[in-house]
């Protein structure tokens, strides 16, 4: 090394420039993120399953679910899901076919929904 | 797990690119001497990704599928073979050096050294800061060519690109062969990483080439601040690796490094008057340069059809004007350039190149119909020439003004013409009229993208010019007043340009943010690839979704699924018309325009942003909504 360091400095400093460098930008890329959102979907989207998970990347836990069919509410409940985790929330069919069956979910006032037509 | 990582990709450099370039150019140059270390090592990783790229291409022709055990395989054989070469030579000749020239213009003062450390310490810094607020996978660009290199780590073969010409091999084998030794994943670091020491390494072979084009240390130097510091985020610079814009990156490396080989293979023809060279090893050399030269040429034109394009006019331009300059010797150096030519290593290569490129592996842009595209009367506004405002916003007017100032100072030094200074004053000549009078050379090309690649040769006669106004030791001692208010002028330019180069990459630092939306794109793709089959097809928005054009890395169902609305302005282009399904499809699910392209397409799930493209399917009572997050949500059409 002393010797390249000697002879050759420009080719040690290029070398030691590039490894900090490509060091810091797979650093970078692997560094946690801090952004919070959190996703639910139907397990199955094409067939009447109603079962469906909660991805959930934020810092809360408790979801808040309410499950309709067309507009009569049918089920009300709550899942613990731990943060950075994926859950699955199993939701029985016993819904009358043609309707539409909505989950709305809730994690603190924000609210999302997924429907499907039986 | 990031110092892991970081391991495998620099040990992936060394074995994939440095090591099979670095044999080659030991067993074509054996005795030491020719190269300075440093050129050696930049030389190296060109001379590797060309020999990779051809070593895969005999792949391909012998129907080998690529593996881990068969790439390291056919890299080690190929190391080997050039070993064996190598030591061949060695024998035969011995290992004295074969040129004594190389200690006068390699090494560097003190001062110089310390100068250059700074200079290379600014170019890390800033470009590193700014790719690592920029490494998320989120290029548009780069989206598309990983699709590639994806499928070649998928299917062990190389791609074919559905018969499109906008892509070529040579942009992703590279890619390919990291993920399929290494591992590495296509949604780390691992591509930025790769383009942004293509980066630095074309940097490096402006420097190079500069050294050897003025034989002057101070001017190489110069070149890495006006090309390596100055707008060192802006394009085609840190720009184009965060964008992904693998060909012209891998353009701008190649390019100068043949033009580097080209000058070293015709260094001195204008002052040989009879015969070529006066020692039997010198002509040896200089053909060796050239089948270098060519060995790279086939490589850019494996690489980027615009840059081989360009590099072909600038190559034109420079003999033109080589010739021009040197009209009464001209004679003299066409019968020298005759006998070096046509030499069996030169031939050989090119013969061979020829062989690759028509029978082995001809890239899908060799068709007339890709070839038409490019040339031809230009019609379209963004091709019929930019205006001096156009560069000047494009380059910078004073990088513009300095250049072209450097230019005429070349020019105007016609007595010390030689072939690398009419190969630099080629290179910017053509340029300028290719990006703003392409009608002069029939070229149909889209000139903004012409335009950014005169940052490179501008860049090297602004350092010539800068060099000659205040660095070359003058036989006079007094300078006239004309003399000092020039280069006064010219110190107010450079203070302006440093705070305008400087300025530009900071301005580039604030438009920086973190976006979940990207992680909510990848784990919506993630459950569609997982949830559904190849008879479902998928439309997703490209307007306002972030990293669109990596969905399809998830799916792997070809390189136009998912469909894609385009950005709305395209479907209104008068010169391009274009299917509009996409837009009907989204834009007005209810039409029935929309009705017609649902039943002729079978598409059956739309991704979209919520915030701009959700009521409209709400409203309808056969779209199913089955995923739903702030950005992102999907709708499936169950009849």
């Amino acid at each position: 090394m002393k010797k390249i360091a000697q002879q050759n400095p420009i080719i040690l400093i290029l070398f030691i420039l590039f490894i900090v460098s490509i060091g810091y930008l797979f650093y970078s890329a692997e560094k946690p993120t801090k952004a919070s959102w959190w996703a639910i979907y139907f397990e199955n989207p094409k067939d009447d399953s109603l079962n469906f998970r909660i991805e959930n990347n934020t810092a809360e836990n408790v979801f808040k679910y309410v499950v309709w069919q067309e507009t009569e509410k049918i089920k009300t409940d709550q899942i613990n899901c731990p943060s950075r985790e994926n859950c699955l929330v199993k939701i029985e069919n016993n819904f009358e076919a043609g309707k539409r069956v909505k989950v709305d979910v809730y994690l603190g006032e924000e609210e999302k929904e997924i429907y499907k037509s039986l | 797990m990031f110092i892991l990582q970081t391991i495998i990709f620099l040990a992936l450099v060394t074995f994939v690119l440095f090591l099979p370039g670095y044999f080659l150019l030991r067993a074509i140059f054996s005795r030491i001497g020719n190269f300075s270390k440093l050129e050696e090592v930049i030389i190296s990783f060109g001379l590797g990704l060309v020999a990779i790229d051809f070593i895969f291409f005999l792949f391909d022709f012998l129907k080998i599928k690529i593996t881990v055990f068969s790439s390291v395989s056919g890299i080690a054989i190929f190391l080997l073979a050039t070993a064996g070469i190598f030591f061949w030579n060695k024998k035969i000749s011995g290992t004295k050096s074969e040129s004594k020239e190389e200690p006068k213009t390699t090494k560097f003062s003190k001062q110089e050294m310390i100068l250059l450390a700074l200079l290379f310490l600014s170019i890390f810094f800033i470009k590193t800061v700014y790719l690592s607020g920029t490494i998320e996978p989120t290029s548009t660009d780069m989206g598309h060519h990983l699709y590639w290199a994806k499928e070649m780590a998928d299917t062990g073969t190389l791609p074919r690109y559905e018969g499109m010409p906008d892509f070529i091999i040579g942009e992703h084998i590279v890619f390919g062969l990291f993920n399929i030794i290494g591992k590495v994943s296509f949604f780390g670091a691992f591509p930025v990483s790769l383009l942004y020491l293509f980066n630095l390494l074309s940097i490096l072979t402006v420097f190079i080439l500069t050294r050897r084009i003025f034989r002057n240390k101070k001017i190489a130097i110069l070149s890495l601040f006006f090309l390596g510091l100055l707008f060192a985020v802006s394009s085609p610079q840190a720009k184009f690796v965060s964008g992904g814009v693998i060909g012209n990156i891998l353009g701008n490396f190649l390019m100068p490094l043949a033009l580097y080989f080209y000058i070293r293979a015709f260094e001195g023809i204008e002052k040989l008057k009879d015969g070529i060279l006066r020692q039997a090893q010198d002509d040896k050399n200089k053909q060796k340069f050239l089948a270098l030269a060519i060995f790279v040429t086939f490589g850019l034109f494996y690489t980027h059809h615009l840059t081989s394009f360009i590099f072909l006019f600038s190559l034109l331009g420079a003999i033109i004007i080589f010739l021009l300059f040197k009209a009464e010797e001209a004679k003299a150096i066409l019968k020298n350039v005759w006998k070096l030519v046509f030499s069996w290593r030169v031939i050989a290569t090119f013969i061979l190149g020829l062989i690759f490129f028509f029978f082995i592996f001809t890239p899908n842009y060799a068709s007339l119909s890709a070839v038409d595209t490019a040339v031809g009367e230009p019609v379209k506004s963004t091709r019929t020439g930019l205006s001096w405002a156009n560069i000047f916003s494009m380059v910078g007017e004073l990088r513009v003004i300095l250049g072209i100032l450097g230019a005429l100072t070349l020019a105007w030094a016609w007595k010390k013409m030689t072939f690398a200074r009419a190969v630099i004053l080629g290179w910017t000549v053509m340029l300028f009229i290719m990006s703003m009078k392409p009608q002069w050379l029939f070229i149909d090309l889209p000139n903004s993208r012409v335009g950014n690649y005169l940052t490179y040769p501008l860049a090297i006669l602004s350092a010539f010019l800068v060099f000659q106004v205040f660095f070359k030791k003058r036989v006079e001692k007094m300078k006239t007043i004309g003399e000092l208010f020039f280069q006064a002028s010219l110190a107010f330019i450079l203070v302006a340009l440093l705070l305008v180069g400087v300025y530009d990459s900071l301005a580039s630092f604030k438009n920086q943010r973190e976006d979940s939306q990207l992680s909510q794109v990848f784990d919506s793709s993630a459950y569609l690839a997982k949830t559904t089959t190849d008879d479902d097809l998928l439309l997703k928005d490209h307007n306002y979704i972030t990293g669109d054009t990596w969905i399809k890395l998830f799916f792997m169902r070809g390189y136009r699924y998912p469909l894609s609305r385009s950005f709305f302005k395209r479907y209104e282009d008068p010169n391009n018309p274009r299917e509009m399904c996409t837009l009907y499809m989204i834009s007005n699910p209810a039409s029935r325009e929309a009705f017609d392209c649902y039943q002729e397409t079978k598409t059956n799930l739309l991704m979209v942003n919520p915030l701009y493209d959700s009521s409209q399917f709400e409203k309808l009572n056969y779209f199913e909504k089955i995923y739903a997050s702030q950005d992102i949500e999907v709708f499936y059409k169950n009849k």
